[in-house]
């Protein structure tokens, strides 16, 4: 049996956007468009997007804390609506990083205290909350106030007490956000063991499509409310790898010539990856066909016709940016 | 177990703010002398012989400071109630709560054990060097009884804390709706002034809700001793809190799907 099944959820946000003091105007806000996939036992599964992709909105869902207009998901066979309950024996949940901790408890206490809201008898609570300090590396800290601790802390907490049940089923909402590289790898590194070791299950969400590519088995890409590929890393990457990805950087007139290669044969997409207007500098990807030996000659005349000047190319491998910048480019973005 | 947790936790919190308590458990004080002064100030050399007249009470002061005690009870536990409500809902708590295997009115009436342990807690220790004072040692027994109501009384007020609360979050302008619930609340309390200076229908409205019962069953058991009256008191409180409690759990379920419906859940 699938641990996770999401069917054609669709959810709509009504929001007024505000125009001056008094007037208002109603707006709806598809935030989920039909989202369907299913999720395997033992499974991490990334949910990668953007911001306001919806990818909140689907963890909400599948928890409970949010109503589907319309659609059905099941966790581990239970409907989500129907058996909102036996849904959430089922889950461990981070939604926020820091949010929601009693900062003037400490953080054994914030964990002590889940403990007890979930049933788990005082004495089982203790140990277990020792043990997942020992896991997330807070054993140290577990004493201070949650008001003294820095964000990589609050997350470890945070990241602690999704897991006080044990639950079989984890969801985690974008849980290195923000976070710098050692804290981040070490949440990485629990995430790793926990699905290798007690074989959970985990949904994560992220935007950040190397960390996807690292943890997850497979991935869905979601953007503005709808699934756009469904599948592992290495099956997205070779869907794109048809041809190669050049990384160029430009000086000068950079904005018109952009448009041009855009539409030179054998060009599969164009983006700006970053600039500096200031400095007349920018780096272009350039998704082909083929290979960057046959279409390099024709891209850098455009581009010397055009007034830009070359500095430097580099020729890539794909990575998900690139699954990622195809799909949504395909749709006409 | 839950509920163990809930009081237990939440009184740590609570106790690491120490000083707000203390000085809470000074206000009585403060406001029943506010309150004694204002009455001689304008009753001039009859006030107390009008005092008496009018409540049939002869311990002004003892009188004022109970009331000051049920009018701090109602406001802090009006204020603890959306305060505790505004920040779970603010800080994502909330949603962290809901999933839980524990029922939300099993954290909400555990969010108010503490507040009112600590209330009462004031409350006694304000209350002992007044009352033995006032009317000897004997008094430390009508104590512990009125004590007891104001125990009981908190459960109704609870209630209806929660029904304001969820008005409060649901339409995000909190300010806007507690002051008047406030000063409403503590008009028809009947804490300071006795209700019968209010016009009839304001008499009636204070005869539904619940702190009028408080303030009037803490006096009479504390200074009149007439059992049945007091009896009288706590059987109305009683049937307040069969009404009042469910009312306010209804209000607040009401809620929790509205908002799983519109994601309200998660802002505010
Ligand atoms: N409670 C809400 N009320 C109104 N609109 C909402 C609400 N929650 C989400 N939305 C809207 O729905 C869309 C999807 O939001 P969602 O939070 O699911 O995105 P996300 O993929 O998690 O993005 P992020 O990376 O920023 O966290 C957005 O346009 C957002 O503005
Ligand atoms: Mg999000």
């Amino acid at each position: 049996m699938e641990a996770i099944v999401a069917e054609k959820l669709v959810k709509r946000f009504e929001t007024k956007i505000r125009k001056g003091l008094f007037r208002s105007e109603k707006k709806v806000v598809e935030a989920l468009r039909g989202v369907s996939f299913t999720i395997r036992r033992g499974e991490i599964f990334g949910l990668l997007g953007p911001n306001g992709a919806g990818k909140t909105t689907t963890i909400k869902i599948l928890s409970t804390l949010l109503l589907p207009d319309s659609g059905d998901a099941y966790v581990n066979g239970y409907h989500v609506v129907r058996e909102a309950r036996k849904v959430r024996e089922q889950l461990g949940v981070m939604l926020y990083i820091e949010k929601g901790l009693y900062r003037r408890l400490t953080g054994r206490e914030n964990l002590e205290y889940y403990a007890a809201l979930q049933h788990i008898p005082p004495s089982d609570a203790k140990r277990r909350v020792e043990r997942l300090l020992e896991l997330v590396e807070m054993t140290e800290h577990a004493d201070k106030l949650v008001d003294e601790y820095s964000l990589g802390m609050k997350a470890r907490i945070s990241f602690a007490r999704a897991l006080i049940t044990d639950a079989p089923i984890l969801f985690l909402d974008e849980p290195t956000l923000g976070l710098d590289p050692a804290s981040a790898r070490k949440i990485r590194d629990v995430i790793r063991e926990l699905s290798r070791r007690e074989g959970k299950t985990i949904l994560l969400t992220t935007h950040n499509m190397w960390e996807a590519d690292a943890l997850a088995d497979r991935i869905a890409i979601i953007d503005q409310g709808r699934i756009l590929t469904i599948g592992s890393p290495m099956e997205l990457k070779a869907a794109v790898s048809k041809g190669d990805v050049l990384q160029i950087e430009v000086m000068g007139a950079y904005n018109g010539v952009i448009k041009k290669i855009g539409s030179i044969g054998g060009v599969r997409y164009v983006k700006l990856d970053s600039e500096e207007p200031a400095a007349q500098r920018a780096v272009v990807r350039v998704g082909l066909d083929g290979s960057a030996r046959d279409h390099l000659p024709t891209i850098v005349d455009v581009l010397a016709r055009g007034g830009a000047r070359v500095r430097n190319i580099s020729v890539l491998a794909p990575s998900l940016e690139d699954v990622f910048i195809e799909l949504t480019s395909r749709r006409g973005r | 177990m839950p509920l163990r947790g809930v009081v237990k936790y939440e009184l740590r919190v609570i106790m690491r703010y120490r000083w707000d308590f203390l000085v809470l458990g000074a206000m009585p004080y403060l406001l029943a002398g506010f309150f004694y002064l204002v009455g001689m100030g304008i009753g001039g050399e009859n006030a107390l012989k009008n005092f008496v007249v009018a409540t049939g009470y002869g311990e002004a002061f003892l009188y004022m400071l109970v009331g000051s005690a049920v009018l701090l009870v109602i406001l802090v536990g009006l204020d603890s109630v959306i305060g505790e409500l505004y920040r779970a809902l603010a800080t994502g708590w909330l949603e962290l709560l809901m999933l839980t295997r524990t029922d939300v009115y099993i954290y909400m009436f555990g969010l108010t054990v503490p507040y009112f342990v600590a209330n009462v807690g004031i409350t006694i220790l304000s209350f002992l060097p007044a009352a033995v004072y006032l009317s000897g040692l004997f008094a430390g027994l009508r104590l512990v009884v009125a004590l007891l109501i104001l125990f009981v009384g908190i459960i109704p007020l609870q209630g209806v804390s929660l029904i304001v609360a969820t008005l409060v979050i649901r339409y995000k302008e909190p300010e806007a709706l507690t002051q008047p619930v406030r000063a409403f609340l503590v008009v028809l309390s009947g804490s300071i002034y006795p209700i019968y200076i209010l016009p009839s229908w304001m008499q009636l409205v204070a005869r539904v809700l619940p702190p009028y019962y408080v303030s009037e069953a803490m006096r009479v058991s504390l200074m009149l001793s007439n059992p049945h009256l007091t009896l009288y008191y706590l059987g109305m409180l009683l049937l307040l809190t069969f009404f009042y409690y469910p009312a306010g759990l209804g209000f607040f379920k009401r809620f929790e799907t509205i908002a799983k419906k519109s994601g309200e859940l998660s802002k505010v």
